[in-house]
C-alpha cells in the first residue's frame, strides 16, 4: 500500500523551516529529516550528489538515504526568484498541506503550484539538485490536486507529470517516492498493470534492499488489488444474471489470486525469517487469501505474525490486515474489533490510524450506528496528525460527495 | 448458480469461530484497551468485548474482570437516558458486591468500594435530573430528597473505603470522589444555607486534594480537584477564584491533567452566560460560548461523547441557537442577518439531531429544542401539499405529533385528533417522496414514528406491518428494536380480537425474531420484554399456564411496564394453581405466587392505571394467601395460629386499602365497585376468621368486638336503617355469616333481644342482584342453622358436656322466645328456621312438632311445574325429609315400633307422592330405620343396594362437571353410604350368635375401613372421622382393624 503520509511531512516541515532560511547567495541547503526537530534542519550543507540511495553532503563521507528525508530547502538563485516564487511557493504548500478548511487549502495548493511552476523556469543554471526537487514537489503537487478533486483527467495529468520526472531523473533521489506515488495514481485510475509495473521497477531499481523488497510485495498486492476488482465485477454481472461473463471474471480473479498466492509464498521463502520484510510479506499473503476468500488461513498467518512479533508498527499492520480481511468478507463485526485495536491501542502509525479511521467509518455505517461512523470521519478529517493522508483525502472527498 | 455458490462462501464465512486474534494480548493491554473504549464513549463495545473475554479469561484477567464489567455497566448506563439507568446500575453493583465479597483482600479492594461509592451517587445524579424535569413541584422535591439519601449514602461509602487505605497518598482519589459527592449533595436543594453549607464542605475537601497531590503533577486527582473546584467557587460566589484556577488549570501540560482540565472548561463555558465579569451582549456571549466549546471539542476530540462532552455539546448548541434568535431580531433592518441567522441556526440543529440520536442527559432536550427550531423555519401553517421533499414532510409530521401531544394534555379529543391524522398523512407523504437524498436515519425515524402513530390511531395492521418492516431493516437502526415492540403490541391486539391462528403466528414469529434472532444485539432492550410478555399473554389465551409464567418471570425489574407483568404472573399462577390436579402442581404454582408478590415492588403513586388496577387484583391473592395460610390452621384445630394468621390479613388489607384510596379515585366505576367490594370481603374474611377462632374458644365478648364483628353489625345496622326491605350487599353470604356469630355469640352471652335483633338484619340480607331477597336470607340462615349443627357436634366429639349443655340452654331459650313470638302467624320461612335451628340443637320433638305445622302447597298433580311452583314443591318436600328425620331420630333411643310407624308414613308419602322432591334422601332414611331398629342384616343388604342406586349412579358419572363444592356434597353423601354398610356389617357381626360369622363380618368391617384408608385418601378425609369414632368405640372392630394393617393410631374410649 502507497503511503502518502511521508511526503506530506516532507513539504510541510520544509515549509515551516522557510521563513527561517537565510537570504544569502552561497549559503548552504537545509535538509531535514526524519530525526530533526520541529522546524529544524538536520543539516546545513550543500549536496555534493544524489542517487535514488539518498545524497552526499560537502565534507561527510556517509551517505544521507532518502528514505529519511523529509525534505529540503534550497537557496535557490536568483534571490528574487527565492523571494519572489519559492518561498511563497513553500509557504502556500505548507497552508495546502496543514489547512482543515476545504476552500482554504484548495487555494493555497494551486498558489504552491503556480509559484513553484514559476520558480522553476527561472532559476539560475548550475543548481541541477534544486531544479529536480522543484519538478518534483509540481509533480507530487499536480498529484494532490488530482486526489482532491478525483476527476479522471488530472489524475491522469498527474500521472504524466510523475513518469515524466521519474524519466528525466532516474538518479534523483525522489525516484522511490516518485515510483511510489505513481503507481498510487495508476491504482486510482484502475491501472492495475500499469502499477504492478511501476513497483516492479522501483524493486529493480538502485535503492535499499528494503525498499526493493518492499515495492515487489506492494507489486504482488497491487496484482491482488487487481483480482479483487475482477471479483467485485464478477458480482455485479452475476447480479444481473449474466452468468457467463461472471464466471469468467470469477476465474480470472482467482487465477490472479493464485499467482500472487504463489509469489508471496516464495518470497516469503527468500526473506530473512522474522524480518521485518518477511512479516510484511505475510502480512501482504494474508490480505491475499482474505480478498480470495480464504479468511481463516489469513487469519492464522496474521495470528503468527502476532505471536512472534512485538514490533507495535507490525502489529499495527497485522489488526489493519485482519481487518481488511474481514471487511472484504463483509464480516463487518469481526472487522470492527480489529479496526478498533489499531484506533484504540496501536495508533501510534498515523497512515495505519487513519486507515483504521476510514474503515470504522464504513462499518458503523453498515452496522447502522450512524453517529459513531461520522464521528470516526469527522476526526479523520479535522484532526492535523492525519494531515496529507491518504485516508483523510479520501474522507474529504467523500465529505464533498455526501 | 454462482450467487448460490456466492452466498454459501459468504454464509460459510460467516460461521466462522470467533476467537480474536487479540484474546492473546496481554491482560493489561485487554484492560487498557476496554478502557480507551469506554473513555471514548464506546461502552457497549467494551461490554460486549468484556463478556466475550468472559467465557474464556486468561488468569491475568479472571480476577478483574468483575470490576472491569461492572465499571463498564456503569458507563454505559451514564450514556442512557436517566430513567434506563437503574437495572445497569443494579447490575454493575451486585458485581461489585459480589467482587468484594469474594476477594476481601485484594488490592483492588479499594476501589470496589470507591466504585460501589461512585454507582450509588450515580443514582442519586439520575435522579436529581429526573426532578429537575418534573414540573410537579411536590414530586420534584420527592425525587430530590430521595437522591440525597443516595448521596449521603455514597459519602458513607467513601468514608469506608478511605479507612481502609493507610498510604494519604491513595487516599487523594476518595478524597475527591468525596468533595465531588458533597457538591452533588448540594445541588439536592434549593439555593439556601444547607446548600451553601455543602458547597462549602466540597470545597474545603477538594483544597485538601489539592494541597495532599500538589507534589505529584502526574496524579490525576490534583487537576480533576481543580476542575470541580471551579464549579464550586462559581456556585459559591466566588468567580474570581474559580478564574483564577481555571487558568491555572489550562496551563497545565501533563497528560494525566486531561480529565481534569476537561471539566474545569466545561464548568467555565457553562457559567458564562451568569459570569457578570463578561461584558458582552448576548450576541457577543454567544459567539464567545461557541468558540470556547469548540476549542474544547478541538482540544479533546476523542471526548465527545463522554458525560462532559455531551455537556459542551448541548452548550455550543443553545449558544447557536441563541445566536440565531439575536440575528433574528434584526432581521428587519438587513436580509445578510436573516441569512446568517438560518446558517447558525442550521449548525445548532446539526449540533441537536447528534445529541438526540444517542442516549444521554441531554438527548431529550436536544431533540425538543431541534424540533421547535425546525418549526421556526418551516411556518407552521404551509399546507401538506406544498410540502415538496421528505425532509418538509418529515418535519411537518414532528410538527403534528409535537401539537397532538399537546392537544392530549390539554384534553381536546377531537384537536388530538385531528393532529394524528395529519402526521399520518405527513409521514405517509413523506415517505413517497423520499429520494436516495433523504438522509438514512431520519427515513427510519420517520418509519418509527409512523408505526407508533398508527398504533395511537388504532390502525393495528398499518402499524404491525410498518414497524415490523423496519425492525427487519438490515442493517438495523437505532429505532428497530423499538418499532418491533410497536408491531408486537399491534399484532398482540389483532389477535387478540379475531382470534386467527394466523395472527397469533405472526406475533410469535416477531417475537421469535427479537428474542432469538437478535438475542445478542438487542439484549436488555425494552422490546426483549415487550415479547416476551405478548407471547406469554398468547400462551395465556392459549391456557398455557406453565409457559406464559416461563415468559413472564423472565422480565426483569428494568422493564418500565414490570409491576403490571407480575401482577399477570400472579394471576396466571393462581389460575394454573386453580385448574391443576396434582397437589404438587398446585403447590409449586402456588410457589410462583408468592414468589412473584415478594419481589413485586411497592406501585408508586405516579402509576397508570392500568398498572394499578392489575397490581391490586395481585395484591387481592396476596390476601388470599393469608386466608388460605389462616383457615388451614383454623381446619387444623391450630386456633393461636389462625387467630394470628386473620390479624396478618386484617393488617394487610387495612394498608392495602390506604394504598387503594389513592388510586382508586382514576378507576373506571365498574372496577372501583368490584375492588371496593373485594377490598371489604378480605376485610370481612379476616374478621369472620378471627370472630370464628374467638367463637369456637369460646371467647364471646372477643367476637362481639369492633374488630371481630362489632364493625360489620354496626355498618349492616347503619345500612338496615337507611333503607328498608332487603339490605343489598355483594358479599352478602360472608356479612351473613359475620352476623351469625355475632347473634350465636348474644344468645350465648344471654343478650337475647340483641340476637333478635342481628337475626332480623340477617333475614333482610341480600345479593345485590337477588330479585327475591328471601332466597338469600333463607341460604344465610341454612348456614347459620349448620354452623350451629356443627357446634353441637363438635362439642360432643369433644365430650365438652359443660360448655355443651350451655349452648344448647342458650340457644333453646333464644329459639323458645322465636317460637313465641312465631306462634300468631308463623310464615314457612320462620318455621323452617326453627325446626332446624331445634334439630341442630337436637331437640328433634320440638323440631318435628314445627316440621309438622309447616302446611303443604296448594298445587295439583299435573305434568309440568312452573320454576315457582317447583321451588314451592321442593322447599316442602325437604322439609319434609327432615321431618321424617326428625321423628327418626327422637325416637332413634327408644326403638319403638309405634313411633318408627309415624316416621315411616312420613318419608313413604315422600317417596310415593308423584310431586314428591327428595325422594333419594327420603330413601336413605328409611335405611336408617333398619339400623335404628337393629335390623343390620337388612341394612347391609339396603345399603349395598342404596350405593347402586340409579341416582347416585348418575350423581357420581356427572360429578365432573359439577363444582368442586357440589362434587364434594356428592362424595360425602356416597361414603356416608358406605360407613354405614360396613356399620351394619360390623353390627350385624358383632351380634351374631356363632363365633365364625362374628368373625367374618367383623373382619370384612374392619378389612373395608383398611382398604379406604390405605386406597383413598380423599374418602378418608371424608369419612375419617366417623370411622375413628367408630373404632375408638368399637375394640373387637379396632383391634381387627390393627390386625389387618390399619395406620390409623387410634386409642380405644376409656371406660367410665
Amino acid at each position: 500500500m502507497k503511503r502518502l503520509l511521508i511526503p506530506a511531512l516532507v513539504c510541510l516541515t520544509a515549509a515551516l523551516a522557510a521563513p527561517r532560511a537565510a537570504a544569502q547567495a552561497k549559503d548552504p541547503e537545509d535538509i531535514f529529516t526524519k530525526t530533526s526537530k520541529p522546524g529544524k534542519a538536520a543539516y546545513r550543507a550543500f549536496i555534493t550528489k544524489e542517487s535514488p540511495r539518498g545524497i552526499v553532503l560537502q565534507g561527510m563521507k556517509t551517505l544521507v538515504p532518502a528514505d529519511d528525508i523529509t525534505d529540503i530547502f534550497f537557496q535557490v538563485e536568483p534571490i528574487g526568484v527565492r523571494i519572489n516564487a519559492y518561498r511563497p511557493a513553500t509557504l502556500a504548500e505548507k497552508t495546502a498541506l496543514t489547512s482543515t478548511k476545504e476552500a482554504e487549502r484548495t487555494k493555497a495548493l494551486q498558489e504552491a503550484l503556480s509559484k513553484y511552476e514559476e520558480a522553476l523556469p527561472g532559476l539560475k543554471e548550475g543548481q541541477p539538485f534544486a531544479k529536480s526537487h522543484i519538478a518534483y514537489k509540481i509533480a507530487y503537487l499536480r498529484y494532490l490536486q488530482a486526489q482532491a478533486t478525483g476527476k479522471e483527467d488530472d489524475l491522469k495529468a498527474a500521472a504524466a507529470k510523475l513518469q515524466d520526472f521519474a524519466q528525466k531523473h532516474p538518479k534523483a533521489w525522489q525516484r522511490s517516492r516518485t515510483l511510489q506515488t505513481l503507481a498510487q495514481v495508476q491504482l486510482d485510475l484502475k491501472q492495475y498493470a500499469e502499477a504492478e509495473k511501476t513497483y516492479e521497477e522501483l524493486a529493480k531499481a538502485d535503492v535499499e534492499d528494503e525498499v526493493k523488497q518492499d515495492a515487489q510485495v506492494q507489486a504482488l498486492l497491487v496484482s491482488v488489488q487487481a483480482g479483487s476488482s475482477l471479483q467485485s465485477e464478477g458480482e455485479k454481472l452475476d447480479s444481473e444474471g449474466k452468468g457467463e461473463e461472471a464466471k469468467a471474471k470469477f476465474a480470472e480473479a482467482q487465477k490472479r489470486f493464485g499467482v500472487a498466492e504463489g509469489k508471496l509464498q516464495g518470497l516469503m521463502k527468500e526473506l530473512p525469517k522474522s524480518s521485518r520484510q518477511q512479516f510484511r510479506a505475510r502480512l501482504a499473503l494474508a490480505e491475499c487469501l482474505g480478498v480470495a476468500k480464504k479468511t481463516p488461513e489469513a487469519k492464522a498467518l496474521v495470528k503468527g505474525v502476532l505471536d512472534e512479533t512485538k514490533d507495535k508498527g507490525l502489529r499495527t499492520l497485522a489488526y489493519n490486515t485482519l481487518g481488511y480481511c474481514y471487511f472484504a468478507n463483509k464480516q463487518w463485526q469481526d472487522a470492527r474489533w480489529e479496526f478498533l485495536w489499531v484506533d484504540m491501542i496501536y495508533n501510534q502509525d498515523k497512515y495505519e490510524h487513519a486507515k483504521a479511521l476510514y474503515y470504522l467509518s464504513e462499518i458503523f455505517a453498515r452496522l447502522g450506528e450512524g453517529d459513531r461512523s461520522r464521528e470516526c470521519l469527522d476526526l479523520l478529517r479535522t484532526d492535523q496528525a492525519f494531515s496529507g493522508s491518504e485516508y483523510q483525502r479520501r474522507a474529504l472527498r467523500e465529505e464533498k460527495t455526501q | 448458480m454462482k450467487r448460490t455458490l456466492l452466498l454459501l462462501l459468504t454464509s460459510a464465512t460467516l460461521l466462522l469461530p470467533t476467537v480474536r486474534v487479540s484474546a492473546d494480548e496481554p491482560a493489561e493491554l485487554q484492560l487498557e484497551f476496554v478502557r480507551k473504549m469506554r473513555e471514548k464513549g464506546y461502552a457497549s463495545l467494551a461490554l460486549e468485548y468484556l463478556e466475550k473475554l468472559q467465557k474464556n479469561p486468561t488468569p491475568g484477567l479472571a480476577d478483574v474482570l468483575p470490576m472491569e464489567l461492572a465499571r463498564t455497566r456503569v458507563s454505559l448506563a451514564r450514556q442512557k437516558e436517566p430513567a434506563s439507568r437503574a437495572a445497569l446500575f443494579d447490575e454493575a453493583r451486585k458485581e461489585l458486591e459480589a467482587f468484594i465479597a469474594k476477594n476481601p483482600k485484594s488490592p483492588e479492594i479499594a476501589n470496589a468500594r470507591v466504585e460501589v461509592a461512585r454507582l450509588v451517587a450515580y443514582q442519586g445524579q439520575a435522579l436529581v435530573s429526573q426532578a429537575v424535569r418534573t414540573e410537579d413541584a411536590k414530586e420534584s422535591n420527592a425525587l430530590a430528597a430521595k437522591a440525597e439519601a443516595y448521596f449521603i449514602q455514597a459519602g458513607q461509602e467513601l468514608e469506608a473505603a478511605g479507612k481502609a487505605l493507610t498510604k494519604p497518598e491513595d487516599r487523594v482519589q476518595i478524597d475527591f470522589e468525596r468533595g465531588k459527592n458533597f457538591l452533588d449533595q448540594a445541588h439536592t436543594h434549593p439555593p439556601d444555607s444547607t446548600r451553601a453549607k455543602l458547597v462549602g464542605e466540597a470545597i474545603k475537601v477538594l483544597e485538601k486534594v489539592e494541597k495532599d497531590a500538589l507534589e505529584d503533577n502526574t496524579n490525576p486527582a490534583l487537576h480533576l480537584a481543580r476542575g470541580w473546584l471551579v464549579k464550586c467557587y462559581q456556585e459559591g460566589d466566588e468567580p474570581d477564584k474559580a478564574a483564577r484556577y481555571f487558568k491555572a488549570l489550562l496551563r497545565e501540560t501533563v497528560s494525566e491533567a486531561r480529565p481534569g482540565q476537561r471539566w474545569g472548561w466545561y464548568f467555565h463555558i457553562h457559567f458564562l452566560p451568569k459570569d457578570l465579569k463578561v461584558k458582552e451582549t448576548p450576541l457577543g456571549k454567544a459567539r464567545l460560548i461557541q468558540k470556547e466549546a469548540l476549542a474544547w471539542l478541538k482540544a479533546f476530540p476523542s471526548a465527545r461523547n463522554t458525560p462532559e462532552g455531551y455537556a459542551v455539546r448541548f452548550d455550543l448548541a443553545t449558544a447557536y441557537a441563541n445566536e440565531a434568535q439575536e440575528l433574528n431580531k434584526g432581521t428587519k433592518t438587513g436580509a445578510k442577518a436573516g441569512t446568517k441567522a438560518a446558517a447558525v441556526s442550521k449548525l445548532a440543529q446539526k449540533e441537536l439531531a447528534s445529541l438526540a440520536a444517542t442516549d444521554n442527559d441531554f438527548a431529550e432536550k436536544a431533540s425538543q429544542m431541534n424540533l421547535a427550531l425546525s418549526f421556526q423555519v418551516l411556518g407552521e401553517k404551509t399546507p401538506l401539499s406544498q410540502l415538496k421533499d421528505f425532509e418538509q414532510c418529515y418535519l411537518k409530521a414532528r410538527y403534528e405529533m409535537y401539537r397532538m401531544q399537546d392537544a392530549g394534555k390539554k384534553g381536546g379529543p377531537e384537536a388530538r385528533q385531528e393532529h394524528l391524522k395529519a402526521a399520518i398523512a405527513a409521514f405517509r407523504r413523506g415517505l413517497a417522496l423520499a429520494d436516495a437524498k433523504a438522509p438514512f436515519q431520519k427515513l427510519s425515524e420517520a418509519r418509527f414514528y409512523l408505526a407508533y402513530i398508527y398504533l395511537l390511531a388504532g390502525d393495528l395492521y398499518r402499524a404491525a406491518i410498518v414497524g415490523e418492516d423496519l425492525a427487519r431493516s438490515r442493517p438495523p437502526t437505532p429505532r428497530s428494536a423499538a418499532a418491533a415492540g410497536y408491531a408486537l403490541q399491534a399484532y398482540a391486539d389483532i389477535a387478540g380480537a379475531t382470534k386467527r391462528p394466523g395472527d397469533r403466528e405472526r406475533l410469535r414469529d416477531l417475537a421469535k425474531y427479537v428474542l432469538v434472532d437478535n438475542a445478542t444485539a438487542w439484549k436488555g432492550e425494552p422490546v426483549t420484554h415487550v415479547a416476551r410478555f405478548q407471547l406469554a399473554m398468547a400462551a395465556l389465551r392459549e391456557k398455557k399456564y406453565g409457559e406464559a409464567i416461563d415468559y413472564l418471570e423472565k422480565i426483569t425489574p428494568d422493564y418500565s411496564a414490570y409491576i403490571y407483568t407480575q401482577a399477570q404472573l400472579i394471576l396466571a399462577a393462581n389460575a394454573a394453581r386453580r385448574e391443576a390436579e396434582d397437589p404438587k402442581q398446585k403447590e409449586a404454582f402456588k410457589a410462583k405466587v408468592i414468589e412473584a408478590l415478594q419481589r413485586m415492588p411497592k406501585l408508586p403513586d405516579s402509576a397508570d392505571t392500568a398498572t394499578a388496577q392489575m397490581y391490586f387484583a395481585a395484591q387481592l391473592e396476596q390476601g388470599n394467601l393469608f386466608y388460605a395460610g389462616a383457615f388451614a390452621f383454623a381446619r387444623k384445630g391450630d386456633v393461636a395460629s389462625a387467630v394470628k394468621k386473620y390479624a396478618e390479613l386484617d393488617a394487610f388489607q387495612t394498608q392495602l386499602r390506604q394504598q387503594y384510596d389513592k388510586h382508586s379515585k382514576r378507576f373506571p366505576e365498574e372496577a372501583q365497585v368490584d375492588f371496593g367490594g373485594a377490598m371489604r370481603q378480605m376485610r370481612n374474611l379476616a374478621r369472620y376468621g378471627m370472630a370464628q377462632a374467638e367463637y369456637r374458644a369460646g371467647e364471646y365478648d372477643k367476637v362481639l368486638a369492633p374488630s371481630a364483628t362489632g364493625d360489620v353489625v354496626a355498618e349492616v345496622k347503619k345500612l338496615g336503617q337507611a333503607e328498608k326491605g332487603a339490605i343489598k350487599l355483594r358479599d352478602y353470604q360472608l356479612t351473613g355469616e359475620i352476623l351469625g356469630l355475632a347473634m350465636r355469640a348474644d344468645v350465648q352471652k344471654g343478650k337475647i333481644a340483641e340476637a333478635k335483633e342481628v337475626l332480623a338484619l340477617l333475614r333482610r340480607l341480600s345479593g345485590p342482584d337477588d330479585a327475591a331477597e328471601a332466597t338469600s336470607a333463607g341460604a344465610v340462615l341454612k348456614t347459620l342453622v349448620l354452623e350451629l349443627k356443627s357446634q353441637v357436634r363438635d362439642l360432643k366429639a369433644k365430650q365438652q358436656t359443660k360448655q355443651l349443655d350451655a349452648t344448647v340452654k342458650n340457644f333453646s331459650a333464644f329459639l323458645d322466645e322465636m317460637a313465641r313470638q312465631f306462634s300468631k302467624n308463623p310464615s314457612r320461612d320462620d318455621l323452617m328456621f326453627l325446626a332446624a335451628s331445634y334439630s341442630s340443637l337436637e331437640k328433634y320433638g320440638e323440631a318435628a312438632k314445627l316440621y309438622a305445622q309447616i302446611p303443604e302447597p296448594k298445587i295439583a298433580v299435573k305434568k309440568t311445574y312452573t320454576p315457582e311452583e317447583t321451588k314451592e314443591l321442593q322447599d316442602y318436600w325437604l322439609g319434609q325429609v327432615n321431618y321424617g328425620r326428625a321423628l327418626r331420630l327422637e325416637n332413634r333411643a327408644l326403638r319403638l315400633e309405634k313411633q318408627f310407624v309415624e316416621a315411616r308414613k312420613v318419608l313413604q308419602r315422600i317417596v310415593d307422592d308423584p310431586r314428591g322432591h327428595g325422594k333419594f334422601l327420603a330413601e336413605k332414611e328409611l335405611l336408617h330405620m333398619y339400623e335404628d331398629q337393629g335390623l343390620y342384616g337388612k341394612g347391609i343388604t339396603s345399603w349395598g343396594q342404596f350405593m347402586n342406586h340409579p341416582t347416585m349412579k348418575a350423581a357420581l358419572k356427572g360429578m365432573g362437571g359439577k363444582a368442586p363444592d357440589e362434587q364434594r356434597k356428592i362424595k360425602e353423601l356416597y361414603f356416608d353410604c358406605f360407613y354405614h354398610y360396613v356399620y351394619c356389617n360390623f353390627m350385624y357381626g358383632k351380634n351374631h350368635k356363632l363365633a365364625s360369622k362374628q368373625k367374618e363380618y367383623i373382619n370384612r368391617a374392619a378389612g373395608k375401613i383398611v382398604n379406604l384408608e390405605s386406597s383413598n385418601p380423599e374418602a378418608w378425609e371424608l369419612v375419617g372421622g366417623d370411622f375413628r369414632a367408630l373404632l375408638r368405640a368399637e375394640p373387637l372392630l379396632l383391634a381387627a382393624f390393627r390386625e389387618q394393617g390399619g395406620k390409623e393410631k387410634i386409642a380405644p374410649a376409656r371406660v367410665p
